[in-house]
């Protein structure tokens, strides 16, 4: 800018008559322990002005100018050694790295020294003021580095009229002035019209963006705003501690205003317009104004405006994360995922760690756990985690993932404060909705009349409502800021909510559309061991999945998915032509040779031409390690009857049976039931001899009906009045066989269900050695529906 | 000399607090208007502040007229106290009211042309709308939900869903006779009747766009151009790979030709006996959303670089420049003809309707549909669009609708 002049030290504050200055002064001296006055006389000015005080009579003004023009002219005479303006310009060069460092306190002394070795610096007056600017609060209790920052940048601005900087930081600092932030609107302008007049165009945009920004919170402080229609206020402590308030009161006590803030967006989007049509590369304007536009769903033109930055190479995360947000919204899913990776990689390190950190998506507890373990480990929860909460591993991005990263990105279009390196992540209502989501019912509200609430009376209330969890947050936070913090306790509330719930999906349309394949897994013991056969039976249902679909077929994909502790891994894949309509499930049949240990397998179905086409299965199978060497028993597999007769078995698939997908069977069903005994011990003979007890028994009849006949039912069932609880089958019957070298004794049994209620039933096989005298058993639980 | 009477209430020496409060609202009336007029809208502050002031004035008055002198010992005195602080607050009331609807009025007034009032006859939708055809006299919009069927007649009704279910729709076309519904899908091309029955994939993979022409279609997967036309008897399906991705097509009659919009170029391909070729190219001034033709012109909607305009003898003659509409609307999503005149869906913006000749002028802008994304004109003159703020089919009248 090229703004250096320097003045001379001022004389010190003994100089000054202080009895009459003692009011006007106290500020000053507050900030830096010396005293020092604006006298327009003299050549020379000092740091700190004086605002004449009120009620001073005529003489004692006379007197106070003859005393301050005896001061000047005193201190004039005594200052005339120039400071050597290589001494300030090493001053303001530590104070700007200190200010890098984030070390403000220490940037502020060494600039508040500059300024007073050349109290006619403007380099010095504004990086002052704009630090003063930068660190204080927006309540009353920073008054006093307030009426610093003013007296610094307006002395700076007197001293340099067409120094656009000076009056853009007026318009800030007034911002953040409590009860005259509406005139910050005015200094803005007026910042713009300096910038303007003197062709500084940098400031021009900034003094645009800055407006911009005004008229978003404007509108951020007016969208969604409601008006009570009834005569009661919001209450945060009956928000509280009554149940279902949150809800009720939203439902009957306010209504939104139509169209509030839509004003204020407008404008604010005009003003980062013209901010981007004076400097097309402004990255703050076109994240406001991507931001304004993905308020109002107009993601074409946000994608439209923010592509060529970040083609061009942008840096600023937010502006990837805005890419990424408009794109996900337009449903180019892969290009949202590669977007926000780009994002990630764009921020600070340390923020980079906050954002793929899951600790804020665990209980404080699993945290802490999370935060402890090893760099290695961590990544590795990390990634399966992720991969646990993937609705659909069978798409090339983890939807899950995805949306985590857009509320990632919410948070940093609405609540990010730059000026103060605050990420809205961290906010409150970020937090809530990176773990929540955004609340589908905001309520924005007059402050509340409970004089008792302290923290927010006066102030903007903000409601968050979850309807599907009943969720409720309330915030509460200054009018036209960006700020607002959990009102009351519910920052306790949020944290017990977490406790409970730590990270929600509901606002995710897709998991709600995937469909539950039935399945079945039986386990049986392999030939070498440590080594298992598993039989894993599944479905897909078709007849929902396809349900509307006007098409003549359907290509659906079926995948299974297969891991240990690790990530999971494509096992199989392929693809089935489906002839619509169908009722029939397509079944998926597969016989998996695993390793001892916990193993979790994932099949999916998915069709990406129908909306509902879409169901998985996700099961945990768990292969012990150590064999019992006694008598044991496989699983049980339920399976259709064979078709050809069964000769001497050795192995489960010389049954020649389907197993059954799921473990759902009809009335008037006949079904097999497949087991393996281990271990039989033989006879001198080297026959094997068992006694086979299998026992069917209703576990829970299904009800129909209203409310009060299931109740009286359920009644019924605890009396015994009803066949619940009851053996519906039992038989037993022995059998002897030659062992022939078998490591094995298979057994089939077909039975038929009849009509046997409808209900929850459990079969279970009991088996003794008539030779060794050992008995083992095994159970399955089975679904009898209507057919 | 005639002696001017006086009421009392006019004579009442004025409080050095109504001085004050006379202060402000010179202030805020007359300087703080004059930093920020504008032409124009109509600025109401001043008088919205004086009908404030008045209003309070009034009210005091009356509060004056009501109570009881004897009561009001100790409380806020009428002249001193009431007035000054009810016309004060009355002025201020006023001002900020004003204030905010002038923003509104400004907000809603188009920067250029003039305001446009329209007539519109609105169909409800299961979602938003994101694709229009017209064909005869049948209407389909396709939204996420399906494709909804309308009758373009004097009297539209809604006739019937198809597709439902579908998912990743892209786009959607109307072959001669309304017979069938040609879908553009992320997966497939599918073809279905307009009446009944099951679509059926014509075509696998992500498709863009799709069109209909006199006597087959046009989709566009990635940087190929698909084609499916009668030649000797038998349907041939061409394809032909245009260089650039395709975002729109649509057949142009005239010649027999399509016009296909691409990331940054409007093309036409047409055929040369064994097939498809490009057989020109003009530059556009971004990716190209939507693509119409008159009899005259041919118009493309490119998003944030605007609307593109060719003269057809201009393109005959080999002439690749042609006319322009930048930044009204900010955002074209769509374009239509109806006639000669253009028709531009500005999403926010409004309705666009641009004057053609030697040079591009914006007539009217209509803010009538809150945020009009798809436009497209019948074969009886009249205007279709899509709605997607209101999810909503609208069409528009020239004339008042019918009851």
């Amino acid at each position: 800018m090229g703004h250096s002049t320097y003045g001379e030290r001022v004389g010190s504050s003994t100089a000054v008559p202080n009895a009459r200055f003692t009011t006007c002064t106290r500020q000053a001296r507050s900030q830096t322990g010396e005293l020092f006055l604006t006298f327009p006389s003299a050549q020379h000015a000092v740091p700190f002005g004086c605002d004449w005080p009120h009620g001073v009579r005529r003489f004692q003004y006379a007197a106070l100018v003859l005393a301050c023009a005896l001061s000047g002219s005193l201190a004039h005479a005594q200052t005339t050694v120039p400071v050597p303006r290589s001494e300030v310009d090493s001053l303001l060069q530590r104070g700007r790295a200190r200010v890098a460092a984030g070390d403000t306190a220490t940037a502020l002394r060494l600039f508040a020294e500059a300024t007073a070795r050349a109290p006619r610096s403007v380099d010095a007056l504004f990086e002052r003021g704009r630090l003063l600017t930068r660190t204080i609060g927006l309540g009353l209790s920073d008054g006093a580095e307030q009426i610093a920052a003013w007296r610094v940048l307006n002395r700076g601005a007197e001293l340099a009229p067409r120094d656009a900087r000076f009056a853009l930081e007026l318009a800030r600092l007034r911002l953040r002035t409590p009860l005259l932030r509406a005139d910050a609107e005015r200094l803005f302008r007026n910042a713009l019209s300096v910038a303007s007049a003197s062709g500084d165009q940098a400031i021009a945009v900034e003094a645009r963006w800055e407006l911009g920004r005004l008229y978003e919170r404007r509108f951020r402080t007016m969208h969604h705003r409601h008006m009570y229609t009834g005569s009661i206020f919001f209450d945060q402590f009956a928000a509280r501690s009554r149940l279902h308030y949150i809800r009720d009161f939203v439902q009957q006590q306010v209504r939104p205003i139509a169209s509030a803030g839509a004003t204020e967006c407008a404008q604010a989007e005009q003003w980062y317009r013209d901010a981007l049509a004076a400097d097309p590369r402004h990255t703050p304007s076109a994240i406001g104004l991507s931001a304004m536009l993905i308020e109002q769903q107009r993601f074409e033109e946000a994608f439209a405006r923010i592509s060529p930055l970040l083609r061009e190479g942008a840096t600023d995360a937010t502006l990837w994360f805005a890419g990424g947000l408009a794109a996900l919204r337009l449903g180019r899913d892969a290009d949202a995922d590669e977007l926000f990776e780009n994002g990630i990689a764009h921020l600070a390190p340390h923020e980079q760690a906050e954002v793929v950190d899951i600790g804020r998506l665990l209980t404080t507890g699993d945290s802490v756990r999370f935060a402890g373990v090893s760099d290695v480990v961590r990544e590795a929860t990390r990634a399966t985690f992720w991969e646990s909460i993937d609705p659909l591993l069978s798409t090339s991005y983890n939807e899950a993932r995805l949306e985590y990263l857009s509320r990632i990105a919410i948070t940093m279009l609405r609540y990010d404060e730059p000026e103060r390196s605050l990420r809205g992540w961290r906010t409150d209502r970020g937090q809530i909705v990176v773990r929540y989501g955004e609340a589908p019912v905001e309520v924005l509200l007059p402050s509340t009349d409970n004089l008792a609430a302290r923290d927010a009376a006066g102030r903007l209330i903000t409601v968050f409502y979850y309807p599907t969890p009943e969720l409720g947050f309330v915030f509460s936070g200054a009018l036209a800021m960006p700020d607002a913090l959990f009102a009351g306790d519910f920052r306790d509330i949020a944290q017990s909510v977490r406790e409970r719930s730590p990270f929600r999906l509901d606002n995710m349309a897709l998991i709600g559309a995937i469909d539950s394949m039935p399945t079945q897994i039986a386990r049986f013991r392999g030939r070498t061991t440590g080594e298992y056969e598993v039989v894993l039976a599944t479905a897909a249902p078709v007849a929902t999945m396809y349900r509307n679909a006007e098409l003549d077929r359907g290509v659906l994909g079926l995948s299974l998915r297969l891991g240990g502790s690790d990530r999971m891994r494509l096992i199989d894949s392929q693809q089935v032509v489906v002839p619509l309509p169908r009722t029939a499930p397509v079944e998926y049949h597969r016989v998996l040779t695993l390793p001892s240990g916990e193993r979790r397998l994932r099949i999916e179905g998915i069709d990406p031409a129908v909306h509902g086409a879409k169901s998985r299965a996700h099961v945990v199978v768990d292969l012990p390690a150590s064999r019992d060497s006694g008598l044991s028993l496989s699983d049980l597999l339920l399976a259709r009857p064979p078709r050809v007769p069964v000769g001497a078995m050795r192995q489960w698939s010389d049954a020649k049976v389907d197993a059954l997908a799921g473990t759902r069977l009809f009335a008037r069903d006949t079904f097999a039931l497949y087991w393996e005994a281990y271990a039989l011990r033989p006879d001198s003979v080297g026959d094997v001899a068992v006694e086979v007890e299998l026992t069917v028994t209703l576990v829970e009849m299904a009800r129909t009906g209203d409310a009060v006949s299931r109740g009286l039912a359920n009644v019924a069932d605890l009396l015994g009045l009803t066949p619940e609880g009851d053996e519906r089958l039992s038989m037993r019957f022995t059998k002897r066989e030659r062992l022939d070298g078998r490591d094995r004794v298979p057994q089939l049994v077909s039975l038929s269900v009849g009509e046997a209620p409808i209900g929850r039933y459990r079969v279970e096989v009991t088996v003794r050695d008539l030779t060794a005298g050992t008995t083992a058993r095994t159970a399955r639980e089975f679904t009898l529906s209507p057919p | 000399m005639t002696m001017l009477h006086v009421p009392r209430i006019c004579v009442w020496r004025i409080p050095r607090s109504t001085t004050a409060g006379l202060l402000v609202l010179l202030h805020t009336v007359v300087v703080a208007p004059r930093a920020s007029a504008q032409a124009t809208v109509r600025d109401h502050r001043l008088r919205y502040s004086i009908v404030g002031s008045l209003v309070g004035s009034a009210l005091a008055g009356g509060y004056y007229l009501a109570s009881d002198r004897g009561t009001r010992s100790g409380q806020c005195d009428p002249k001193g106290c009431a007035l000054p602080y009810m016309a004060v607050s009355g002025a201020i009331t006023g001002f900020f009211l004003a204030r905010e609807l002038d923003a509104q009025r400004r907000a809603e007034l188009p920067r250029t042309g003039t305001r446009e009032r329209l007539a519109l006859t609105s169909f409800a939708l299961p979602s938003a709308p994101t694709a229009l055809s017209i064909r005869d006299d049948v209407v389909v919009v396709l939204s996420d939900s399906g494709a909804s069927l309308f009758s373009a007649g004097a009297r539209p009704r809604a006739l019937r869903r198809r597709a439902s279910a579908l998912s990743g729709l892209t786009d959607v076309a109307l072959t001669p006779g309304s017979e069938r519904l040609l879908i553009a899908g992320r997966t497939a091309l599918y073809s279905m009747s307009t009446d009944s029955g099951p679509a059926t994939r014509l075509l696998n993979g992500d498709i863009t766009t799709v069109a209909s022409g006199d006597d087959g279609w046009g989709a566009g997967r990635g940087r190929v151009l698909f084609v499916e036309s009668p030649r000797g008897g038998v349907l041939v399906r061409d394809s032909v790979d245009v260089g650039e991705t395709i975002h729109a097509i649509t057949f142009d009659a005239t010649d027999r030709s399509w016009l296909v919009g691409t990331d940054s170029a409007l093309l036409r391909v047409a055929s040369s006996g064994s097939g498809w070729r490009v057989t020109g190219r003009w530059p556009t001034a971004g990716a190209v959303r939507a693509v119409a033709r008159s009899e005259h012109w041919i118009a493309t909607a490119e998003g944030e670089s605007g609307v593109s305009i060719w003269r057809r003898e201009t393109l005959a003659s080999g002439v690749t420049s042609g006319l322009s509409v930048r930044g009204e609307p900010r955002f074209a999503y769509d374009v239509a003809f109806q006639g000669e005149e253009l028709v531009v869906a500005g999403g926010t913006d409004g309705l666009v309707r641009v004057t053609l000749g030697v040079s591009a002028t914006v007539r009217s802008v209509s803010r009538d549909l809150p945020f009009v994304t798809l436009i497209r004109g019948d074969a009886a003159g009249g205007l279709w669009a899509g709605d997607r703020s209101q999810s909503s089919l609208v069409r528009i009248h020239t004339t008042k609708p019918p009851r």
